[in-house]
Order: C-alpha cells, then structure tokens, then sequence
C-alpha cells in the first residue's frame, strides 16, 4: 500500500511539473502568437498600430503577468476548461478528439503487431546468434531501424501508390468510404510504422536473449529436452520480461503522440501533426493539452509497468528496486 | 514443418485478398463518376486548410475568395484593380464613393445590398484581428441610397481601391445575430455570393467540396463541384497529380517549385501554364537602421558580389531573369527599365575595402573599419527549402569577397517576429505576394518603408516624402511620375537587391481540363477560370 502511495505520489509531481513545463516552453521559444492570429500577412502592419495590436492581445489574456497566465493555466487544467485553439477556433478537448482516433487507429494496432512479431523474430535471432538465417534476419532489422522512415514513407508511396496504384496518395478515409477503402488508406502507413517498430523491437530482444542465453541455468533447461517454444518462452523470454514491460509501457504511451514524418507523407490527420501544427502556430492552449496528454500517457504507461514489474519480478516487490 | 507452410500460405492469400479487393475498389470511384457525367474540377494544395471559417483559417478564407464569397474589386490579366461588385470615385483621396454595380445574390436566394457592404466594413472591422488592420484607415461607411455608399477615410489614401479587393462579403442576416465570428459553427457560417457554394470540409481526409452556384450574377460556373485535397507535402500532391486524382496544383500567389519541374516534363499528361510572377521574388533585404546596412556603398558593394544568373539557373532551373536594379519587375504598372544586376567582384571588392572593411586581423575575412570581426547575421525562413538553399548561394558569393555569413534559419513566427516587431536582423531573404505590392503606397513600399511591415527598415527622409506624396494623389501623371521617382531611388539606393525575378509555373492535366485562366493576385484558381474551366470526359 505505501508503495502504491509513494508511486502515485511520484507520478502525480512529475505531471505537475510537465503541466507547468508544458505552460513555460512555448513561452520561452521565440516568436510570437500573434502572427497567425493576425495572419501572417497582416502581422507586420498590425505591430506598428498598437493600440489595435494591444487589444487583440488582451482579447487572448497574453498581456497579462506570466505568473498570473500560470495560476489561470494550472486552474483550468485541474478544472477541466483547455480551452479554445487559438488556430481553430474551436476546444482543444474536440480537436484532440477528433484526431486522436485517427493517431491511434494507426499506432496502436501497429505497435502491439510489432511488439509479438519483434520478440518472436528478437527471440530466434538472439538465441543463436551466429546462424546465417540469424545473421540476414539482423541486417534487414538494422536497415530497416537505420533507414529514414520520411523516405521509406516516400518508397512506399511511390511504389504502391503511384506505379502499382494498389493505394490513394495518402489521407484518412472519408466518413463514407467502405471497409476496404478505409483499409486501402490504412494499410501504408500501417505497414511502415509495423517494419519500424517491428525492426526496433527485434533488435532489442535479440541483445536480451543473446545475454540471458549465456546463463547456467539455460544449459540445464536445454538438458531438460524442452521444445523450443516452451523453452523460449520459459527461460529466454521470463528473465528478459522486466525491461521489456517497461519497453512495452513507453512503446505504448507513445503511440498517442502519432507518427509525425509517417503521418507528414501519409496525408494522415492524426495527433502527431497536429502537435506539430500546434507549435508551428504557437498555438498554446493546444500546446498545453497536446503535450500534457501524451506525456500523461507515457507516465501512465510507466506506473502500469512498474506495478506489472513488480507482480512479475519478486525482487522488486520486496524491495522496491531491482536487485543486482 | 506442416503447420509453418499453412500460416505461409493463409498469410500469402490473406496479402493478395486484400489487394486484389482494394484495386478493384479503386477502380469503382472511376466508373461512378462516367456514370453520373458529373463535372468535377479536382484541385491539390499545399495550403493545408484546418478549420472551414473563413475568419479563423487563412488558406480556407483565400479559397472562399475565389469560390464562395465575392469581393468589391477584383484584378485584370495586367494587374490592375478593376470593379467587381461596386464601381468608385473620389475627389480628394479621402472620400470615396461606392457604386453597386452588381445584382447579386446571397447563395440563399437573399439579394446582396449595400447595407451588406456596410455591415461587412463595420462587422469585420470590429470582430476580426486582420480587418480590423485592414479597414483601420475607415472612418466612417454611410449608406447614400439603394446602390450608393459613401466611405470617408482618416486620411488621404490614394491606393484605397486595394482594400476593395480584401473583404469576403458576408451576409447581414446572417452575421449580425454571431458575436464571435472566429468561433461561429452554424450551419449558415459559408454563405456567400460567389460562384460555388460550400458543400463540406472533411478535416480527416483534407477535402473539401463546393457545388456550382447557377444563380452566380454572372453565368452558371462551367464545372458541377469543385474538391480541394489538401497535401501536407508537394511530393504526395505531385504524386497525385501524376496518378490523375486531381486537375491541377494550387499554390496561393505562388506555383511549384521549378526543381519538380523536370521529372514533370515527362509525362506526356502533365502541361504548364508559365506566367511572370507579378510578386518579387525573393530579395536580400538590408536592416536600414543597422550599420553597416544603412551605408548606400556598402549594400552596392554587396550587389556586385552577387551571381543573379546562378540564381536563375540553380534555383528558378531557368524559369526567371536577371533583375534590374529598380527591384520592381516590369510588371509592375509604372515599370522603369534600370540597368541589369550583375557580379562585379573586383568593384565589390574596391568599394568594401574604400570604406575600410579589409582583413585586418589576417584571418582571410574582412574586419570593420576599426579592425573588429565583421559577421553578417542572415535571417532566412526555414519551411522554405528554396530560401534555404539560395542562402547557402548567397553565402557562397560574399564569402568570395572574404564577408563572412552567418545563415540563420527560422521558422516563421520566429521570423516574421524578428523582423517585423523587434527588428532584430542585419539582412534577410523573402519573397514578397502581389497583393503586398499593392498595399500601403503599392510598388512594395510596405515592406521598405520602417513606418509600416518595413522589411528594409527604410527611414530615409527622401524616401518617406516620395511615399507620402503618392498616399496623397489621385492624379495618374503624378502617379506615374512619383513611382518613376521611387524606382530611381530603389535603384540608387539599393535597400534591397532582388535575387531573380521567377516566373509561376503552374502544372495541370492537360488530358483531364482546359480553359484555364491566370490571375496575378490568386494565380490559376480565380471566378474567370471557374466560369471557364473545361473538365474532359
């Protein structure tokens, strides 16, 4: 129970303090509000009539003292008023809503796809690592990781899309579209985000696996005759599984971040470039709730594998840490 | 062994299943469309749209001037400011009076009346952050009669009929019953006069649709619906191009990037319309009230250290020209033929070392005259891939004459925040729009003179003089004879050195439409090619 107490109590100062992070970085960065407010065209003419410049500034509350723009900040965040997009023109919570299914229509299938596949694929190349099968299988995963995936994004597209006209160019699909057509646009931004992801996971299940195999107790459960998946499963992957729940965790919370470069090429209106259009625009009450979510997201994700760890891992539970 | 070969083959099935249904399911839409012989003109843009208000999102409001709602004046093929909707004269620049010359009516059937007119003056003036800028100089709008309005400025304004062409007409009926119009969702939120009506914006797929207006007051538009995909990249929208799922590419006041321009050239589907760019393109602005920037030698040395035609080459690949030393293209109404810009670099160099800048320190680049390290800081935006790499250019040319550069790029609130509100640059690369030619005293005195946007920071008396004096009149000769004065100036002044003059290349697929018509101000998507355009069956 203490611990419960003492984990929430951590998490619950580390979301303080990326509120407040979230409320002081966009006012920090240089550049101003008011461009897009104005429009960009009108900006420059805007600034040398101040009066009208200082009342459009006050009508979005940024005249007043940042200590007094912080207080109204963390009150309506704890209250549940985000208020409106400075850019839309509408709530932030029914931006965020309406994109965020888009974002995790995409991310979350593919990241749990590429979890099973990557420690399935992590797990054989890492057992015996000097295989020749294991060998390719670790070039491709590294290639795959090491390529931008802006351009694998553009390869994609190129090939299914423009050549072969398997796929549109990109875009969610509309309110209408059918199964298929809705899959038709899913299915390369999908396929590119399942190769990363998939490829980055391998290769750090590999690592795990390559170093537990050359413990004693391997030896005894080879001699013990096992089959190999029972034997992969029990003794490669068991002692591997603290780092990767916590892999897992942060894979997860991230997935509602977006893909940003994947969802640029993609035409895909998920959250990742949403975020981005938010920062572009110094559109802070977007910022704000953008970034609060998903960092709220990954915070959760953690205390979820913490606790998880600690029902898996004895050593944790008793001590709270992870013994060497 | 046996259980591996299934899931193989079920997985390979499954693959060429779901492929084989979505090229059949792409070929569906094709077959509708033959069906219902309905014409639609399909435009991609770059101008990535976000919310459909026309006060709130920029580039939704630049289509709705084309598409939905009308202006008071529009612009002819050579550029100049024309009636639209009303008619103008005035006496002494401060008093203009408005005549409607059109009878046009509201996409719900209301007529539109000058108490529209009125109310759209005072509603956007009051509600908007850019209108209230843009009609900051009206005093007062009265209605006369039926057809006539009455606007009386705070000062005299000879460029007046520019902001004529700004204004989305809007609805009185409408509009007066919605306090904040930039947050304003009913359903009534896109009624206008113009030519299409607004049918839907979907924000997931970036598409918005418009249908034909057959009331329009001047002929039923030549296509049934119009959709604007919107891109959030060039590569995706060309891609899209070439596949022929849209006509043609928009870009507001700007066409495509001419380094797209030779893997375009072969496809036999794919043509281009090439118009001379009524804007400037980009120019080497100098921070006037900054040393050594606001010495006249000092930026004339600079522009003998310049290669304009390696410009041209590298980054118009050949779609633009030389610039003359007047920095005002000769589209401009006025145009002043001035000698040619070219690379001189031993005068550059004989110039920069007469006003003592010479490598005191023997480091290889030049010091002040008091023997301090000189670095020229310059601002560049960098969401633009061309300005990027004409800077490293530009760099390239003055390092030849030992100035050292510091390229810093930017993003653009940062940049337009430097610039224009704290000033705190030595030199930058932009680019101006046509209607920023116009603005303010016209011949781009909005970005040069420091009392206004002023890019150039320009607070020469001379040149304060000549732009007021052309704020005051109305008289054509004099008119013409001030904006002679002012390229002189230009010329000899240099406050700022235009890099090319490009041209817009506009790609569309000339196997899918004709009819195309180009416009200075809103280049190919304008109300003469909506009324125009052909889409081939």
């Amino acid at each position: 129970m203490m611990r419960l107490l003492k984990s929430f109590l951590k998490y619950f100062s580390l979301i303080l303090i990326i509120v407040t992070l979230n409320f002081m970085l966009p006012r920090v960065m240089p550049g101003d509000p008011m461009v897009f407010i104005f429009g960009e065209e009108i900006y420059g003419i805007a600034v040398n009539n101040p009066e009208l410049f200082a009342q459009f500034v006050e009508k979005y509350g940024l005249n007043l003292p940042l200590i007094e723009q912080y207080r109204i900040h963390i009150i309506n965040f704890f209250t549940g008023d985000w208020g409106y997009s400075f850019s839309f023109g509408r709530p932030v919570f029914e931006i965020i809503a309406e994109r965020l299914p888009f974002t995790l229509l995409l991310t979350f299938p593919a990241t749990l796809m590429s979890l099973a596949i990557g420690i399935a694929i992590g797990l054989r190349i890492g057992w015996r690592p000097n295989r020749i099968s294991s060998r390719i299988t670790t070039s491709i995963c590294l290639l795959i990781h090491s390529v931008p995936s802006y351009w694998l994004s553009m390869v994609f597209l190129l090939v299914f899309s423009l050549w072969l006209r398997f796929v549109p160019v990109g875009g969610a699909p509309r309110p209408d579209s059918t199964l298929i057509e809705a899959i038709s646009h899913l299915i390369l931004p999908f396929s590119v985000l399942l190769l990363f992801n998939t490829a980055y996971i391998a290769m750090i299940v590999r690592g795990l696996t390559v170093e537990v195999s050359e413990e004693e107790f391997i030896a005894t459960a080879i001699s013990k005759g096992l089959k190999h998946w029972k034997f992969s499963i029990r003794h490669l992957l068991r002692p591997s599984l603290p780092p990767l729940i916590f892999l897992t965790a942060i894979e997860l919370g991230f997935t509602l971040s977006g893909a940003l470069l994947v969802e640029i090429v993609f035409n895909w209106p998920g959250i990742g470039y949403t975020m981005l259009q938010a920062v572009v625009e110094r559109d802070y009450p977007l910022i704000h709730a953008t970034f609060t979510i998903v960092a709220v997201a990954v915070i959760t994700a953690n205390a979820i594998g913490d606790l998880l760890t600690g029902f898996l891992d004895p050593r944790v539970r008793n001590n709270g840490d992870i013994e060497n | 062994m046996r259980a591996k070969k299934l899931i193989l083959f079920v997985t390979i099935f499954a693959i060429a299943g779901v492929s084989l249904a979505i090229f059949q399911e792409q070929q569906k839409p094709r077959e509708a469309i033959e069906i219902k012989q309905k014409t639609v003109l399909k435009i991609g843009t770059t101008n990535f749209v976000k919310v459909d208000n026309i006060i709130k999102d920029y580039y939704f409001s630049i289509f709705a001037a084309v598409l939905t709602h009308e202006s008071l004046a529009t612009i002819d093929e050579r550029g100049n400011i024309v009636p639209h909707l009303v008619s103008w004269y005035t006496n002494d620049s401060r008093n203009w009076t408005l005549k409607l010359i059109a009878n046009s009516t509201w996409h719900d059937g209301k007529p539109l009346t000058v108490e529209d007119i009125e109310f759209t003056i005072e509603y956007l003036k009051e509600k908007d952050p850019s209108y209230a800028v843009h009609f900051g100089f009206i005093e007062s709008v009265d209605v006369i009669d039926s057809s006539t309005l009455l606007v009386r400025l705070n000062r005299e304004w000879s460029m007046f009929p520019t902001v004529l062409l700004v204004p989305r007409l809007i609805p009185k009926h409408v509009w007066s019953k919605v306090d904040d119009p930039s947050t304003y969702s009913g359903p009534d939120r896109n009624i206008g006069s113009g030519p299409f009506i607004f049918e839907s914006f979907d924000p997931a797929s970036g598409k918005i649709r418009y249908i034909a207006n057959k009331n329009y007051w001047k002929g039923s538009p030549s296509v049934d619906e119009v959709e604007i995909t919107c891109f959030k990249t060039t590569d995706a929208m060309l891609m899209a191009l070439k596949r022929g799922d849209i006509d043609i590419t928009y870009a507001y006041a700007a066409g495509i990037d001419p380094m797209y321009v030779p893997a375009l050239l072969k496809e036999k589907n794919i043509s281009f319309i090439i118009m001379p760019n009524f804007g400037v393109d980009n120019s080497l602005w100098f921070n006037f009230q900054r040393y050594p920037y606001n010495i006249t030698e000092f930026r004339i040395a600079i522009s003998y250290a310049l290669d304009y035609e390696s410009y041209v080459n590298l980054i118009t690949a050949g779609y633009g020209r030389v610039p003359t030393r007047g920095w005002i293209p000769d589209t401009w109404w006025y145009y002043s033929e001035k000698p040619k810009l070219a690379r001189n670099i031993s005068l550059a160099t004989s110039i920069l070392e007469s006003m003592g800048f010479s490598d005191k320190d023997g480091d290889g680049w030049r010091d002040y005259p008091d023997g301090k390290p000189f670095k020229m800081g310059l601002l560049v935006r960098s969401d633009i891939p061309v300005n990027l790499r004409l800077a490293e250019l530009v760099k390239r040319d003055l390092e030849d004459v030992k100035i050292r550069v510091e390229i810093l790029p930017v993003d653009l609130s940062t940049f337009k925040t430097l610039v224009e509100r704290t000033k705190d640059y030595d030199t930058l690369i932009s680019r101006t729009t046509f209607w920023g030619m116009l603005t303010h005293a016209g011949a781009g005195t909005l970005y040069f003179d420091s009392r206004n946007m002023g890019w150039a920071n320009v607070n020469d008396a001379d040149y304060h003089k000549i732009v007021d004096e052309i704020l005051r009149t109305h008289d054509q000769s004099q008119l013409k004879e001030l904006y002679g004065k002012l390229q002189d100036l230009y010329a000899e002044k240099m406050y700022a050195i235009p890099l090319y003059w490009g041209e817009i290349i506009q790609p569309y697929r000339s196997d899918m439409i004709e009819g195309l018509i180009y416009d200075p101000m809103h280049g190919i998507l304008n109300k003469k090619t909506l009324l125009s355009v052909k889409v081939k069956q």
